[in-house]
């Protein structure tokens, strides 16, 4: 009986350890372990986003603890709104699911736009920003200006200047209109082309001589085709460092101090911090907080990892600045939460001033 | 430039970049004959793999794979009525009635010869465009692009049969559907319906796939026999080739339009292949050739300038580092993860890479062209399989090659109704091209006319060479359909 007792109690305690054991062996286990993660990237393959979320795709494998299966998806359409609507409304809520996008356009439309009227329905401040790489844009402009163009001053002086954009409503017209106008520059605009190679292709046939993308864009296409045969030169680029590979390039404070003669303010250089742009990782709401710090973690030490380094910085031609940390991400977002409606109202009507500017309506 | 070109064939056909290139030809036939995949999934898929390969080996992967799709696309459009590809949407007009009257073989046969000319044409423009390369890519602006597109709708009559009346109604309902989505310059949403998939614009593939492919499959299910209608198997793949050859002339022009057409960014695979088979219709002068019932010209065509585009769309890519297409952004990633920048680098220091590209080009499309015509015979059996056997395997190559699109239910929804208004059109006589011309060219008329409005006001109608030419060639090319229509109709 006595024996029977102890054999009992010793599967009983046994048993108990297990069961204690089991959520510390859990919590052991990393969050991604024989999971598959899918990566939805919102532009089209090919594209920029396409482009850097597969570099990152490639890299995440080896700092993801778990050693997850790694996919990743395409849902281009409705200029991002599709890839975001389907991962609020549709995506598993169990981290196996994120986008890799460039989704500051569908941040500024819920923030400071209209987001019925772009059929945006997912609520982006639900949407769990996970990391944010910041996307820094330069601007470009020919040098067979009316007189030409040999410094920053002889802007102001162009007969003919005629910038390109992609649509009134976009991101990238409204950014380069608010600089211009910030810093008094006259000019014509023209817009409706359809992705950075039809801008490139306008600008070399000089139908439009200011053009602007991303810092691939300029370093790896405008540069060695125009700026390194002396048929154009870097204007300005969105970052408040000093980046000697686009000299003689200044970042966009500096541009409009220096040709406007004072620093910028008001609602115009609100408009255009908000207007920032990034390359995000994004997890649909009620995602579990150990998938956010598990990714948030491999990027902090994919960020460190000198074979991503050489390889990001052979495509995008400058290293990434990842914001990986719940602090550095909130201030990313600043500009959007604390636009409010009177700038909501400002971006709206600059819309449809520059509707009316580019001479459709 | 002899040099470059010599360094260049010892490097693609030394080892491994051969094998490599042989790989990429397999792949190419696989993405080419499966509706809905295409050179541009091929390339997505295909660039990381390329990383860390030396350049000769990238270009010949890729290109070994991108140049051969157009080639391999034949087989889907011919026996099974779904286009493979974007750019083999006209083969389906004369290769699947050729199929059905036992003369798939024959349609192989003539389609992969022109695509070996068309490709070596299209690779032979490209060497003799490199000096010409800047004036020539610089020459087109807003206006002619706006031109280039009304110039394609004036093919509407040459694509409308003995139907032109309908055929313009048809192409004006189809400039209409166009203009879903966003307008380009100013971004206001119109006929949405409150549906983001809508925003930008009706996707080519499901309209294509539910006008063409879908009424097809239902009329095989109501005839309830084989593809093929007739119980012997009809001309062979021999006699294809001497089609071909007897062509020569049509082949070869067609391989200018399609390298032309595929140079200019942003036109390319989605038309040219109407562009070369309205251009088959309108030369032709053979009073017998029926068009649209099975007329092996109307395959050796849009075959010829599908293969030759490709050679075309790489020249503005090379030379200024400027996309024609998803596809060649792809490329041009390739290039500059090798380190190669586009442009002077591409056509100097690095002149030998742009040949690996270009014999690359012309290897794969002899080596599939050889490959494809040896399995000829054992693919035309599929037209004598029962139709309800081959019915589930179009429907999910249908609605799969749909799903590509966006990976949306939309895309499903607008298969099916294209499929429906694809099925009234075809009974009631209503020409089918039409549309998918309209649908193409609406939203690069509309851009462009735009652009060329809010740059140059309407100055550009009488300042610009090349607008005055193309506004007489669209004058010339309605003339020509308007009297040719007349003709036959005083003939009948």
């Amino acid at each position: 009986m006595k024996s029977t007792l102890h054999v009992l109690s010793t599967c009983a305690v046994l048993v108990l350890a297990l069961l204690l054991a089991t959520p510390a062996m859990a919590a052991d286990k990393p969050f991604y372990q024989g999971k598959t993660l899918r990566l939805v990237i919102d532009f089209s393959a090919g594209g920029p986003t396409d482009i850097e979320c597969r570099i990152y795709a490639r890299h995440l494998k080896k700092h993801l603890k778990g050693d997850p299966t790694i996919v990743v998806m395409s849902k281009p359409g409705g200029g991002g709104t599709l890839a975001m609507n389907w991962i609020y409304e549709r995506a598993r809520r169990n981290g196996t699911v994120m986008g890799c996008q460039t989704a500051s356009g569908r941040y500024q439309e819920w923030f400071v736009g209209d987001p019925k009227s772009v059929g945006l329905r997912a609520n982006m401040e639900e949407i769990i920003p996970v990391m944010f790489t910041p996307v820094v844009s330069v601007g470009v402009v020919s040098t067979k200006l009316d007189p030409p163009y040999k410094q920053l001053g002889d802007l102001k002086k162009a007969k003919n200047l005629t910038v390109g954009g992609f649509r009134a409503d976009s991101s990238k017209d409204l950014k380069f209109r608010a600089l211009f106008d910030l810093a008094s520059v006259k000019y014509k605009y023209v817009t409706g082309y359809q992705g950075s190679a039809g801008l490139l292709s306008a600008f070399l046939r000089d139908e439009i001589n200011y053009v602007d993308g991303s810092t691939p864009f300029y370093l790896t296409r405008v540069k060695p085709i125009a700026v390194d045969k002396g048929e154009a030169s870097p204007l300005w680029y969105g970052s408040d460092e000093n980046i000697p590979a686009i000299a003689p390039g200044v970042p966009a404070r500096d541009f409009v101090k220096q040709l406007s003669g004072k620093d910028p303010e008001g609602p115009l250089w609100q408009l255009f911090q908000i207007l920032s742009s990034y390359r995000q990782i994004l997890a649909p709401p009620g995602v579990p907080q150990a998938a956010v710090d598990a990714m948030r973690t491999a990027f902090a030490s994919m960020s460190k990892d000198p074979e991503f380094l050489a390889e990001y910085k052979k495509t995008v031609g400058i290293e990434p600045q990842m914001l990986t940390t719940p602090k550095g991400i909130e201030n990313a977002m600043k500009p959007w939460t604390t636009a409010g409606d009177e700038m909501k109202q400002f971006r709206l009507k600059y819309v449809e001033q520059g509707r009316k500017q580019a001479g459709s309506k | 430039m002899l040099e470059a070109a010599h360094q260049a064939l010892l490097g693609i056909l030394s080892w491994p970049a051969f094998g490599y290139l042989l790989l990429g030809v397999g792949l190419g036939v696989f993405f080419g004959m499966v509706p809905g995949l295409s050179g541009l999934s091929g390339m997505a898929i295909l660039l990381p793999f390329t990383f860390d390969l030396g350049p000769y080996e990238a270009m010949a992967l890729l290109m070994g794979m991108y140049a051969i799709t157009s080639t391999a696309d034949t087989i889907s459009s011919v026996l099974l009525g779904v286009p493979g590809t974007a750019g083999s949407q006209a083969t389906i007009m004369d290769g699947y009635p050729l199929a059905k009257k036992g003369e798939a073989a024959r349609a192989f046969g003539a389609a992969y010869t022109v695509s070996a000319f068309g490709g070596v044409v299209g690779a032979v423009l490209l060497v003799l465009s490199i000096p010409i390369l800047s004036p020539l890519v610089l020459s087109f602006g807003a206006p002619e692009f706006f031109l280039l597109g009304v110039l394609g709708m004036a093919m509407v009559g040459a694509l409308s049969g003995n139907a032109p009346a309908k055929g313009i109604l048809v192409g004006l309902f189809a400039l209409q559907l166009s203009m879903m989505g966003y307008s380009p310059q100013d971004g206001i949403p119109r006929y949405w319906f409150n549906t983001p998939y809508l925003l930008e614009g009706l996707p080519i593939v499901p309209c294509v796939l539910g006008l063409f492919s879908l009424p097809e499959v239902v009329e095989l299910a109501v005839r309830r026999g084989t593809l093929a209608e007739v119980p012997e198997m009809g001309k062979g793949m021999w006699d294809g080739v001497r089609d071909a050859l007897r062509n020569w002339w049509l082949a070869l022009r067609c391989a200018v339009i399609g390298a032309y057409v595929g140079f200019i960014p942003g036109l390319g695979a989605s038309i040219v292949d109407w562009v070369a088979y309205g251009h088959a219709v309108q030369s032709n002068k053979d009073p017998e050739a029926e068009f649209g019932k099975g007329e092996i010209r109307g395959v050796i065509a849009p075959e010829s300038a599908n293969n030759a585009m490709k050679g075309g769309s790489l020249i503005p890519t090379i030379a200024f580092g400027v996309p024609g297409s998803a596809t060649m952004a792809i490329l041009l990633g390739a290039f500059l993860i090798h380190g190669i920048y586009p442009g002077p680098e591409l056509l100097s220091t690095r002149l030998d890479v742009t040949f690996s590209v270009i014999w690359a080009l012309v290897i794969a499309n002899i080596i599939t062209a050889v490959v494809l015509m040896g399995c000829t015979n054992q693919l035309a059996k599929v037209t004598t399989i029962r139709g309800s056997l081959i019915i589930p395997i179009i429907l999910v190559l249908v609605f799969m090659g749909s799903w590509m699109a966006t990976q949306d239910l939309g895309d499903w929804v607008v298969l099916v109704s294209a499929g429906a208004l694809g099925y009234l059109m075809k009974r009631w006589g209503w020409p089918r091209p039409p549309i998918a011309l309209g649908i193409v060219l609406g939203p690069i008329m509309e851009r462009y006319l735009d652009i060329a409005v809010s740059r140059y006001g309407w100055s550009w109608v009488w300042q610009r060479p090349i607008v005055i030419i193309l506004i007489l060639v669209t004058l010339a090319t309605v003339f020509y359909a308007t009297r040719s229509q007349s003709r036959q109709q005083q003939a009948e």
